[in-house]
């Protein structure tokens, strides 16, 4: 293809991989289910290449697709057809840190963990924690808003950036900043997806250590009293710094990695983690603990390493799923927290039905679920079957007041359900704002948002207000 | 009034101000869309930390209700008693747009839109409701906000800061035009 | 991860094999962040990641091309993304599927290299003759000599250890034999077959391998107690000789006794007492080899048993990385070796040690190349009769 002889040209060759047997490594991200090679890949050292990809894909009309680290769950990874990847793996700089301030400025494919790191000897981090902090890089972060498990005190991705510069499809460097007069093109940024700019540089804010954490872990004999648990701190007046729940299943695939300690035979467990100065976390820990006198088990890490270890399993948990089934499929859907008890009843009844198997392991503080449908890509229909069981458990989310994605973001995997979240007039908004940044269209089309032909061939699935689905649940 | 009649005015009109309880704007124009009579609470429950209501109740009313459960706004906002959750939003302020979850809005073709939800984490579609924080009523009509509420425990201190002098450039405001003309294609937002 | 291979290949052995490995990877990319050679290119292709899907792809039988071989050798084989895999990916065994899989797709000039560089290094006698230029370090210390009380060991001697740094040979027996064990040593030509698997002559391998199954064995049965090895790189083969057959084989449950009867000398000496053993007044920094943090997945045990000998230990950074040695690795891609080597020198050097200690011959060899610090193995600072004297 042209493109790529164009490329090869302008660029050192070692940058640009091309061909069917070196690009199939891309074909897909965290979402493997979906694959689809691009015509090449081109790994920018610099900006100025990053320019040069820009102006040869506009000349010869060929989309592109922004890729961190490729551990995206929703597909907005994966490349399209006769598409060129832009990889910013190599851009993994950390510019400057200035612990007066407490920021750091970092280039976009720097990992997550790798800026907690390097700003640890100042005794700050860097809150927004995903689970895949190791590998994600703060690009992709920037690009889906993405979450952690401490978001509930500490935000997201959104509200820990202080600026960023992005490339336009025009290859204009724009720098929008949280203090920016007027509208909010930052946060708007959050959560793009690759499809609004390309962003080169992030200012992040810092978080200065807490003086004391406490984690406690609970186990529960039954999954409803460990959900409305969850309701019960936050009545109490505490926000806790992470509170996160597992299921019966994810708590013994985790185990098996981790050996952290959790209790297998506890139908589900709550991690809560209380962090501040001294006396505040003793109080609260108090309180936490007469709370947790309907759990089963109770454990209050002691020491860092016991700490450590307990969240591991946590963030190990989908992957160590893996080990028990050859593929799943995760999803993201988020619900008003006094529903959660309802809501994993449902998803139970579901998993019956589809003869699928799930486990939960999610954001509970924030009502992030995340359910992992488990199957086989190998076994005939069973693809069919879990898209079909995710797409019973997104309509629920919606339908209860809550929404299809709370930190993965759509990418091409739930376009479908946008259909049922959005009417045309939104949708319509949607694809508006996309071309007021790029006219071309040619920055990751075709993701995130959902073509209003698609929702109309789909069936309108948008819910109205007046109909109330699931009336056996109740509403506020 | 109910959202219907704000519709039917924004429909009818030609260029229109919006003012709240016309606190910060001064107004000079015939045709005003007054937000502060559309007030009220519409959702509350105070575990979730989220509250829902309509654009022209006041800040100090709201105020009242969370302090009846000890929780507070996170962010600050100054003329508490004649200044509408409205009105703050369209100024708007960071610590505002971080504490902003969804929003119901008339748009310049008389659209009734939702943007964002009630819950804490949401990243289906564009964040709309964060953009608009900072809209000055120009882009559209705010009818409902729905934001998060702290403990009062929690209580962020209202922040000083040194303000910042925000880079400009010509594809930053061509941007900026190119949204106006989105949500406001034929100019009744002024 | 979905894996289609041909009929033909999935009801071999080898295929059920690497299909059952594929479908454990979820391609999560967890694995990326820990692998020096990603952190060298930033490139997925040279990522644990990129290589299972380069294995992947050639097993459901699509192009494999010098271009895919080159970021297979590149692969340093630490093993380092298997202690990061939450998902227990066993990346090791799927590259050896694949690394024999490419050997005959391999450019001629590339073979005739690997097979002329095995045959030396496997034969004492070449080596041998290299001494008076490669030698390391030489024996310190008159051997110590003392009636056997607790048991009979046999000691790995490993095929080059005895030529290039015979003095660790020479302190692990002297420590052994004050610790009241008789010590018995492999010979040098039976060498644990790891150079041969590395550079992909199965067959070569199998039959040293088999060999030392048979004598070693015999040895168990007549009451030897434990083999102990001090290169963990010879370790972790013999521990792993059980993945080198099926399980139907007969040498399978051979290996897996002998496998079970081999520990690393660190993790021997962590259950005796210690006590009457000399601490030097050095400042040290210790290097964990892949083989040992990664390969036989015992991380921190030498720094624990350092530092309960008196010895006080900073944190390294990136401790978790190569060093670049990996076998012939150092041969075969010098300039990513010579990278890793700087990298992990700076981080070694930063609390500026006076020695640097490590548990595999390869990585002292590598690491010494590099510094001006002298680099040796952790059980010299036990050398029984040196420390009398010094007293
Ligand atoms: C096991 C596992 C656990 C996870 N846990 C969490 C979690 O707890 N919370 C959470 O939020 N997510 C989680 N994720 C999802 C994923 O890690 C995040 O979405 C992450 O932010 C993606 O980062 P990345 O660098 O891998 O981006 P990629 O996957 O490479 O890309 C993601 C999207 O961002 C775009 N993009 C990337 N870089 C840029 C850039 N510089 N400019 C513009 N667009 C860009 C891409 O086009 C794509 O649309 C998890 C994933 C895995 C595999
Ligand atoms: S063995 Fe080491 S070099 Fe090879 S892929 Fe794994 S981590 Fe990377
Ligand atoms: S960490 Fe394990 S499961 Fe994840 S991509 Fe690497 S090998 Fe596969």
């Amino acid at each position: 293809m042209q493109i790529t002889q164009d490329l090869l040209q302008a660029l050192p060759k070692h940058i640009v991989i091309h061909g069917d047997e070196m690009t199939r490594p891309f074909e897909c991200d965290g979402l493997s289910m979906y694959r689809q090679k691009p015509l090449a890949v081109v790994l920018a050292e610099n900006i100025d290449q990053i320019k040069t990809v820009i102006e040869l894909c506009k000349i010869h009309n060929t989309p592109i697709v922004t890729r961190g680290a490729g551990t995206g769950l929703a597909g907005g990874a994966l490349p399209l057809e006769n598409s060129v990847v832009l990889g910013l793996s190599k851009l993994n700089k950390i510019k400057a840190v200035d612990p007066e301030a407490r920021t750091a400025v970092v280039e976009p494919g720097v990992r997550n963990i790798a800026i907690s790191e390097a700003v640890a000897q100042h005794n700050l981090y860097y809150a927004p924690d995903p689970s895949s902090q190791i590998a994600c890089t703060i690009g992709g972060n920037v690009a889906e808003n993405s979450g952690g498990v401490h978001c509930l005190k500490y935000g997201l991705t959104v509200h820990n950036v202080i600026s960023i510069n992005m490339l336009t499809i025009d290859g204009e460097e724009v720098t929008l900043h949280r203090d920016d007069d007027g509208i909010g093109l930052l946060a708007l940024m959050n959560g793009s997806e690759g499809l609004l700019g390309i962003i080169t540089e992030v200012t992040v804010k810092l978080t200065p250590k807490p003086e004391r954490v406490q984690l406690v872990m609970a186990g529960f004999d039954d999954v409803r009293v460990c959900a409305d648990t969850v309701s019960n701190i936050i009545k109490a007046g505490i926000i806790p710094a992470g509170l996160e729940m597992m299921d019966q299943f994810a708590i013994g695939a985790a185990e098996d990695f981790t050996h952290a300690g959790y209790p297998r035979d506890a139908k589900a467990l709550l991690l809560c983690e209380l962090d501040g100065d001294e006396q505040s976390v003793e109080q609260e820990l108090t309180k936490l603990l007469a709370l947790f006198s309907t759990a089963s088990t109770v454990k209050v890490a002691t020491t860092e390493q016991e700490r450590l270890t307990l969240w591991q399993g946590r963030k190990s948990a989908f992957p160590s799923v893996g080990r028990l089934s050859p593929d799943y499929y995760c999803m993201d859907g988020t619900i008003p927290r006094h529903y959660l008890a309802d809501v994993l009843e449902k998803i139970t009844h579901f998993s019956a039905h589809y003869k699928l198997r799930v486990a939960n392991v999610f954001h509970a503080g924030d009502g992030n679920l995340h359910p992992l449908i488990l199957y086989d890509a190998s076994v005939d229909g069973d693809i069919e079957k879990a898209e079909a069981l995710g797409t019973e458990i997104l309509k629920l989310c919606v339908d209860v007041g809550g929404s299809i994605t709370g930190e993965h973001g759509v990418g091409i995997e739930k376009l479908n359900a946008m259909c049922h979240q959005f009417t045309a007039d939104e949708l319509d908004v949607f694809h508006q704002i996309k071309d007021a940044f790029d006219y071309s269209g040619l920055l990751n089309p075709g993701k995130a948002i959902p073509t209003l032909h698609r929702c109309a061939e789909l069936g309108s699935m948008h819910v109205h207000n007046n109909e109330l689905p699931h009336p056996e649940l109740e509403r506020f | 009034m109910n959202i219907e009649q704000i519709q039917q005015q924004v429909l009818q009109a030609k260029p229109l101000q919006i003012i709240g309880n016309n606190s910060q704007l001064n107004t000079h124009f015939a045709n005003t869309l007054n937000m502060s009579v559309y007030s009220g609470i519409v959702g509350y429950q105070s575990e979730e930390l989220v509250m829902t209501v309509k654009a022209g109740t006041t800040i100090a009313y709201i105020e009242n209700i969370l302090a009846q459960s000890d929780q507070v706004l996170p962010f600050a906002v100054e003329n508490k008693q004649s200044t509408t959750i409205g009105g703050a939003y369209a100024i708007g302020s960071p610590e505002l747009r971080d504490a902003v979850l969804g929003v119901k809005v008339i748009d310049g073709k008389g659209r009734i839109l939702n943007f964002g939800g009630k819950v804490m984490k949401n990243v289906a579609g564009y964040d709309v409701s964060r953009l608009l924080v900072g809209s000055k009523g120009q882009l559209v009509a705010v009818c409902e906000i729905s934001f998060r509420v702290l403990p009062k425990a929690y209580a962020i201190p209202s922040s000083t800061r040194a303000s910042i002098e925000p880079s400009q450039s010509e594809a930053k405001q061509q941007i900026k035009q190119n949204l106006k003309n989105v949500f406001d294609p034929n100019g009744i937002f002024i | 991860m979905q894996t289609k291979l041909p009929k033909a290949l999935a009801n071999t052995a080898h295929g059920k094999k690497a299909a059952d490995i594929l479908s454990s990877c979820v391609h999560c990319g967890f694995c990326l962040a820990t692998c020096p050679t990603y952190q060298l290119t930033g490139n997925e292709l040279d990522s644990p990641r990129g290589r299972i899907y380069l294995i992947k792809s050639a097993l459901e039988d699509n192009q494999f091309s010098p271009s895919s071989i080159k970021h297979l050798d590149r692969c340093l084989t630490c093993r380092s993304c298997e202690t990061t895999c939450p998902s227990g990916v066993k990346y090791s065994e799927l590259v050896g599927i694949g690394r024999e899989l490419i050997e005959n797709k391999r450019p001629i000039w590339q073979k005739v290299a690997r097979y002329g560089l095995r045959q030396f290094l496997s034969k004492p006698a070449l080596v041998n003759l290299t001494k008076p230029f490669t030698q390391h370090s030489a024996i310190q210390s008159p051997v110590i000599e003392r009636l056997a009380t607790k048991g009979r060991v046999l000691l790995l001697t490993g095929c080059v250890q005895p030529t290039l740094t015979p003095n660790t040979n020479h302190t692990t027996k002297n420590v052994l034999t004050t610790l009241g064990y008789q010590v018995e040593q492999t010979s040098q030509q039976s060498c644990c077959g790891a150079l041969d698997h590395h550079t992909s002559a199965s067959t070569t391998a199998l039959i040293k391998i088999k060999d030392n199954l048979d004598k070693w064995l015999a040895l168990i049965e007549s009451g030897l107690e434990m083999i102990i090895s001090t290169a963990s790189g010879c370790g972790v083969m013999v521990k792993d000789y059980p993945t080198l057959f099926e399980t139907d084989d007969a040498y399978y449950q051979k290996a897996i006794t002998i496998s079970k009867h081999t520990k690393d000398i660190a993790e021997f000496l962590v259950e005796q007492d210690l006590s009457s053993l000399p601490k030097k007044k050095v400042k040290i920094a210790y290097h964990a080899p892949c083989t040992l943090q990664h390969g036989q997945k015992l991380p921190n045990l030498v720094e624990g048993l350092l530092t309960k000998l008196g010895y006080e230990l900073t944190p390294i950074t990136d401790s978790h990385l190569c060093c670049g040695s990996a076998g012939t690795y150092s041969i075969f891609e010098p300039s990513t070796s010579k990278q890793l080597r700087d990298n992990k020198v700076e981080n070694l050097t930063q609390s500026q040690p006076e020695l640097i200690v490590t548990s595999n011959i390869g990585c002292q060899l590598h690491i010494s190349k590099g510094t001006g610090i002298p680099v040796k193995h952790w059980i010299e600072l036990l050398d029984c009769s040196a420390a009398l004297m010094e007293v």
